[in-house]
């Protein structure tokens, strides 16, 4: 569940913002910063890994990781799911067609066979 | 009926599969393309072939099938080396045959078996004979083909029931090439306009030639 207590990972500038951020612990220890918060430094940029707030509501965002696992499962659901073709009939339905083909088959062959003793001349 | 051998011989069980090989009781599948049953875990369910070959994969399916006499129609370098073997049912020539329904005089069958056999080549006439057995008169028919693996068939050689001489097996080949061969022959084209008013009455489908000049009524293509 997510109480807020997470941040997005994000890239950025040092600036003096930044700069004044991480100063706030020093400027207002009322804030309940971890004591986890690291400043990782990559191409001279600082890079947020992790921080996590205490103040849940106000900073509430989604969490990610549960997004990850629901836009996974729309992914499997996809997979998953395959067109389904025809309409589904009995064991005896489908002997009972087969048969019928058979003599289909049968009966057009002796109406061709008719036709063709009709067209005959001696 | 049936009768003395004539064009008929007997090979041993063990002799190679050749062209005009007569076997009994082989497999003919019927499928209709309107009405195809797949099978699978769950059971059956109908669709039309249209629908199964836009999804584009193999299916189970179940279909009637019988046994039935064949002739073996592949060529005798295919019949050694090739993976499937190619065979035409055969029936009786009535079955065949309709104009023959209801022939009986020796001169009618004789006109048909041999004038009418050059003209109308989708058939090849087998006589009866005790030994096959065949008790009466048989057509191969061209139109129905069976296919078989060349292997299963080696292994149901007891099915063979004899093969077609040298002599019969020469107007066999010829006949299967002349079948395949055909190309549409408008037989109504030197007919004058009477004749061609004649020939419309019997078979009124047919579309005259542009310098046929045909009576009221009747299409002029």
């Amino acid at each position: 569940m997510n109480n807020s207590g997470t941040t997005s990972i994000f890239q950025e500038q040092p600036t003096s913002q930044t700069t004044k951020k991480t100063n706030l612990k020093q400027e207002n220890p009322a804030n309940t910063f971890s004591e986890n918060t690291v400043n990782v430094y990559c191409d001279n940029k600082p890079i947020k890994i992790a921080e996590v707030l205490d103040n849940s509501t106000v900073t509430a965002i989604v969490d990610p990781w549960l997004l990850e696992r629901n836009n996974r499962k729309l992914g499997t659901t996809m997979t998953i799911y395959q067109h389904i073709i025809g309409r589904h009939i009995s064991r005896s339905e489908a002997l009972k067609i087969s048969q019928e083909i058979l003599e289909k088959v049968k009966k057009e062959r002796l109406k061709l066979i008719e036709l063709e003793a009709s067209q005959w001349e001696e | 009926m049936g009768g003395v051998t004539v064009i008929y011989e007997f090979p041993d069980s063990t002799a190679p599969i050749r062209q005009g090989d007569i076997f009994f009781g082989l497999p003919r599948i019927d499928i209709s393309l309107d009405r195809v049953i797949m099978v699978n875990q769950l059971g059956e369910r109908i669709s039309t072939w249209e629908d199964i070959a836009e999804k584009g994969e193999p299916v189970n399916i179940m279909v009637p099938v019988q046994p039935v006499n064949a002739i073996v129609v592949t060529q005798d370098c295919d019949n050694i080396r090739n993976q499937y073997i190619t065979l035409c049912e055969i029936r009786n020539f009535t079955d065949v045959e309709g104009k023959c329904k209801n022939i009986t005089a020796p001169k009618s069958w004789r006109k048909i078996i041999t004038q009418h056999a050059r003209i109308n080549q989708k058939w090849f006439y087998l006589p009866p004979d005790n030994n096959i057995p065949f008790t009466d008169k048989m057509a191969v028919d061209f139109i129905v083909t069976l296919r078989v693996l060349r292997t299963d068939l080696e292994n149901l050689r007891d099915l063979r029931r004899g093969r077609l001489n040298d002599i019969a097996d020469e107007h066999f080949r010829e006949r299967i090439g002349e079948f395949f061969r055909r190309y549409p022959y408008d037989e109504w084209y030197p007919l004058d306009n009477d004749e061609m008013n004649s020939y419309i009455n019997d078979y009124p489908e047919v579309n005259p030639f542009p310098w046929q000049k045909v009576k009221k009524g009747i299409p002029n293509g």
